[in-house]
């Protein structure tokens, strides 16, 4: 068992970290894809050149098991067999030594296409030309919540604002693009690879091989952000069952055009909402339906679904609402995990939504929002009574002390429309449930660690969680030697390698803290009773439910997740009226994260987090060209923003401790995700005085919005009169 | 593989052009984007390549009596921007492009080259009335920017010659105007530039200029308009009516493209908007 240098990311700083592209193994083959050019059809003839000595061809015959990977249901093929679903999916892997024969050959093969109409929208999803692409509907999945009763809250409403509210692709752009390499060791098929998931490799692997002498190692990783979860199967797949079969070491690394075309992408949301304010400006029903794009494979749409679905009404007390949400298969890429799952879609849209029906009533968007927010005594979307203490109001209260909020928010309001510059501000309230959406940590991850601790008194820890750069490795050392009182030098963790780590779960849904590191805090625990001086012990622990989280998986009731964080962002503008670039000049991010356990480590994901949101609502703009593919294709095009494009971020804290957490700390790395494309969105719409209804807002929808003749998004339909008369 | 020359002298690099076509490398942050196969694989150049950052000579700016710049081929945009002698409005749009590893590498005459319509430097270059000097064993012909620039990528350089120098005359401005609307604050390509100057002395404008990137193209700038501008009350420039009618008159020439940054219709309208900017501030 290797174990992580102790040095805390001494290794990726120096440079001296072998992330796959840096790495040498004797006979090393390189491996290329050959990828679909076609967006629907069918397989007719695959055409391949006469291979040079030692290079070699795999296809979906080459399987030995199952060619489907099973990534939430088995439906994503390794290799494309009779039909292909977007264009860039896997046909073919190409290996061999010379990577510049590899790159020849792949421009003499040649496919032949039965092509079927193409679907890349889900209205075009919807309309089934030549049929469905999934099933007979191209329905992935859908889900339905009811609460209250939606009639009787609509019968109260005086008026009702109709709403659509949209989010676009967003491209992760980790530092390091994706790459694995497989090779033979003690008669193991080894994969070792940038991922977030080493089990669910394993067990990708292991269907698609029908053997089980496999190891999965995570090697150093440059970033996921959600992007590692689903596609190092797509890679480790193929992968394994080319060096099966050759047994001598290959590597596929993708570079990072192939990266931003081919692998999955953040779903694209459009929230369509019907909501009844009564007399007194209350909200009595929301009425919200919305549709995801899939893209071509299940993947973790079902779960963003899900995710998205439980936290529509966000930090809101609504009595009646109906949530219906939809998840369409459509021919392009696969969309799947992005930090967040679905909620900064969610966030965006409702707090936007909020935002406007506040514009509309000429209400105070932040005073509109304190009136509807929930309070100890509510309950939730679900069904829940809410769980420990609500701080949501605190978090509002340092913000807008920290941010000076309403004095800017009036002093802007008071400001010339014909100023060369204009200023704005704007405020957003959000949550992220953490860990596996309902109770899946029970009945689906059951999470388990390991603690060893040697003769020398020296423990490590075992788990399955990775290190991707968000300072895992360092916090769960630190609540085991919190736990056992010992120097943070006396505990190792284990390099996360399938051999060696129990199914700890994956590196996903803000889950790593709060779910596995109370397990791991459980497990000190346990050793420090049991401790032994100069013997050698091992402690294993299984997660456990906490007993208030009760949760109906059918009918989504009861704790939509095991806990829930909170935060409030603040973000200050200033738009250039003559070239519409939008300069941020100042944010603020409070949070509700429990008790944090590393605050430098939590101010990381603050600022990344927060960064990430601000482009995803100003500047990412990721679109599909009339083929169905990305029209941005490097990072000269797709932007992201530089520290020249974000201002220093002003990070605070609400200490509220979370009773079934380490240390009291809740899930925080996507929740610091969630609020700022909203908060970025209402300061612009301050400055501009217009409202906008979809993200990005780029300097180019400023001036579209601006120089065309204003129009409400939003629809307005007077009900008083009718209701009158009944 | 193809050959490869990295003279030291002038005459040496001419000589080889004179014998074999060459693609000509000088900081090569282009060329090596443009010839890229994948991380790890060579890059792929077609033809003989010439390597120009040994040519000391070519690392030098010159001033000439009447006060001329010249700028040699190899000087990179981090020597321009550290240099006090280059105008402020080179250096401004020098300083936007990339980052600062970029900037150590890249060359000004590359920019000028490379000849793309959103090339950062060549509006001002077009501003600044440059011009271009190009040698060969056989000898040298010295022309304006206006002349060279003949479209995205085309240039008249003969296979032979190799752009030596740029020239830059003095110039007496009172006032400058400099704005690129990128697709973000840095490392960021342009999707619109205005870049403008003027000479006024007792409220009357001596000299009027002003050049658009990325809106064409080739750089936009006229001087039949610029002439109507000139002889004018500073007074005149800022009538609502005046401003109306120069924008109309600019908008003709104003011919910007959709691509995957940006829109045809937010380049136009932006350049538009920041011509009315540059008037307004004139004083």
């Amino acid at each position: 068992m290797d174990t992580v240098d102790a040095r805390f990311k001494w290794l990726e700083a120096n440079g001296e970290a072998q992330y796959i592209a840096d790495r040498h193994y004797d006979g090393l083959l390189e491996g290329r894809f050959y990828r679909s050019t076609c967006s629907r059809g069918y397989i007719k003839a695959v055409n391949v050149p006469e291979l040079p000595d030692g290079y070699y061809l795999f296809s979906a015959k080459d399987v030995p098991g199952t060619n489907r990977l099973p990534i939430v249901v088995p439906d994503w093929p390794a290799f494309a067999d009779t039909e292909v679903r977007y264009i860039g999916q896997v046909i073919l892997l190409l290996v061999g030594p010379d990577p510049l024969v590899l790159e020849q050959l792949l421009t003499q093969v040649s496919v032949e296409y039965e092509p079927l109409t193409p679907a890349y929208t889900v209205a075009q999803s919807k309309a089934l030309v030549d049929g469905a692409i999934h099933n007979q509907d191209n329905l992935f999945d859908a889900h339905q919540i009811d609460k209250g009763d939606i009639e009787a809250g609509f019968a109260q409403a005086v008026t009702i604002f109709e709403e659509t509210v949209t989010t676009g692709y967003q491209e992760h752009l980790y530092l390091e693009t994706q790459g694995c390499v497989g090779y033979v060791a003690d008669s193991k098929v080894v994969i070792e690879g940038s991922m977030q998931c080493p089990w669910y490799v394993y067990h990708c692997m292991s269907t698609v091989l029908g053997h089980q002498h496999i190891r999965v190692i995570q090697a150093p990783t440059g970033g996921g952000f959600g992007g590692k979860e689903d596609y190092p199967n797509i890679i480790a797949g193929p992968l394994a069952v080319a060096v099966n079969q050759l047994r001598q070491p290959i590597r596929v690394v993708l570079e990072r055009r192939e990266d931003i075309a081919f692998t999955s992408k953040r779903h694209p949301v459009e929230f369509h909402y019907r909501t009844g304010v009564d007399k007194h400006g209350q909200i009595v029903a929301m009425d919200i339906k919305f549709d995801l794009n899939s893209g071509a494979y299940f993947s973790l749409s079902g779960i963003v679904l899900q995710r998205a679905i439980t936290t529509a009404t966000n930090v809101y007390d609504i009595a009646n609402v109906r949530i219906q949400g939809q998840a369409w298969c459509t021919n392009t890429v696969p969309t799947g995990a992005f930090r967040g799952f679905g909620s900064p879609q969610t966030c965006f849209c409702i707090e936007s939504h909020m935002n406007h029906i506040a514009q509309q009533l000429g209400q105070a968007p932040l005073a509109f929002k304190q009136a509807h927010l929930l309070t100890n005594q509510s309950t939730t979307l679900t069904g829940a009574s809410i769980f420990g203490e609500l701080v949501i109001t605190d978090l509002i209260e340092q913000s807008v002390s920290a941010s000076q909020y309403l004095a800017k928010r009036a002093a802007y309001a008071a400001q010339s429309s014909q100023g060369a510059y204009r200023k704005g501000i704007g405020i957003s309230i959000f949550q992220h449930g953490c860990g596996f959406a309902g109770d899946l940590e029970d009945t689906l991850v059951k999470a388990k660690v390991r603690l060893i601790k040697d003769q020398n008194e020296q423990v490590t820890i075992l788990v399955s969680n990775t290190d991707i750069g968000q300072g895992l490795v360092l916090t769960f050392r630190q609540i085991v030697a919190d736990t056992l009182a010992l120097p943070l030098s006396q505990v190792d963790i284990s390099v996360v390698d399938t051999d060696s780590v129990p199914d700890s779960g994956p590196t996903v849904a803000s889950r790593s803290i709060v779910i596995v590191g109370y397990i791991l805090e459980q497990a000190a625990l346990a050793l420090k009773q049991q401790w032994q001086v100069g013997e050698y012990q091992e402690i294993e622990q299984d997660y456990q439910k906490p007993s208030y989280h009760q949760w109906d998986q059918i009918n989504y009731q009861g704790n939509a997740y095991q806990s829930t964080s909170y935060g409030v962002n603040v973000v200050e503008v200033e738009v250039d009226m003559a070239s519409y670039e939008v300069k941020i000049n100042d944010a603020w991010g409070c949070y509700d994260i429990g008790h944090v356990i590393n605050e430098q480590i939590f101010n990381g994901q603050i600022d990344g987090g927060m960064v990430q949101a601000l482009g995803y609502g100003a500047m990412e703009k990721l679109e599909l060209n009339g083929e169905g593919v990305f029209a941005q294709k490097s990072m000269a095009d797709y932007m992201v923003p530089t520290s020249l494009d974000v201002p220093r971020i002003q990070r605070s804290l609400v200490d509220n401790p979370y009773p079934y957490g380490p240390q009291g700390a809740k899930g925080g790395g996507e929740l610091t995700h969630n609020g700022a494309a909203s908060a970025f969105v209402a300061a612009v719409e301050q400055a501009v005085g217009q409202a906008f209804n979809r993200i990005p807002v780029t300097p180019e929808v400023i001036a579209q919005t601006l120089t065309n003749e204003p129009q409400a998004n939003i629809k307005r339909i007077d009900v008083a009169e009718v209701t009158n008369e009944n | 593989m193809v050959a490869i020359y990295r003279p030291t002298q002038l005459a040496d690099a001419l000589a080889v052009l004179t014998n074999e076509t060459c693609t000509v490398f000088a900081g090569g942050t282009d060329l090596m984007v443009r010839h890229r196969v994948r991380p790890n694989i060579v890059a792929d150049f077609s033809q003989p390549v010439m390597f120009i950052d040994a040519i000391t000579e070519l690392g030098q700016i010159q001033t000439l009596a009447d006060g001329t710049l010249r700028i040699g081929a190899a000087v990179t945009l981090a020597q321009l921007i550290a240099h006090p002698l280059i105008p402020d409005l080179l250096k401004q749009s020098a300083a936007k492009i990339a980052a600062p590893a970029l900037r150590n590498r890249a060359t000004l005459v590359g920019n000028v080259c490379n000849a793309s319509p959103a090339a950062d430097t060549l509006p001002i270059l077009y501003l600044l009335d440059a011009k271009v000097q190009l040698q060969s064993c056989q000898g040298e012909r010295t022309m304006a920017l206006t002349q060279f620039i003949l479209g995205p990528g085309q240039t008249p350089i003969d296979g032979c010659e190799l752009l030596t120098w740029l020239e830059i005359p003095p110039q007496q401005f009172t006032q400058t105007f400099y704005h690129k609307v990128g697709t973000r604050a840095a490392n960021a390509l342009t999707k619109v530039s205005v870049v403008a100057a003027a000479q006024v002395v007792d409220e009357h404008v001596l000299d009027w200029r002003i050049a658009f990137g990325a809106v064409a193209p080739t750089v936009v700038r006229s001087p039949s308009l610029e002439q109507l501008v000139v002889g004018l009350n500073v007074s005149q420039l800022q009538q609502t009516h005046f401003i109306t009618q120069l924008q109309q008159q600019y908008a003709e020439l104003i011919v910007p493209i959709d691509d995957q940054r940006s829109t045809a219709k937010y380049r136009k309208q932006v350049a538009l908007n920041l011509l009315k900017r540059w008037l307004l501030m004139i004083n």
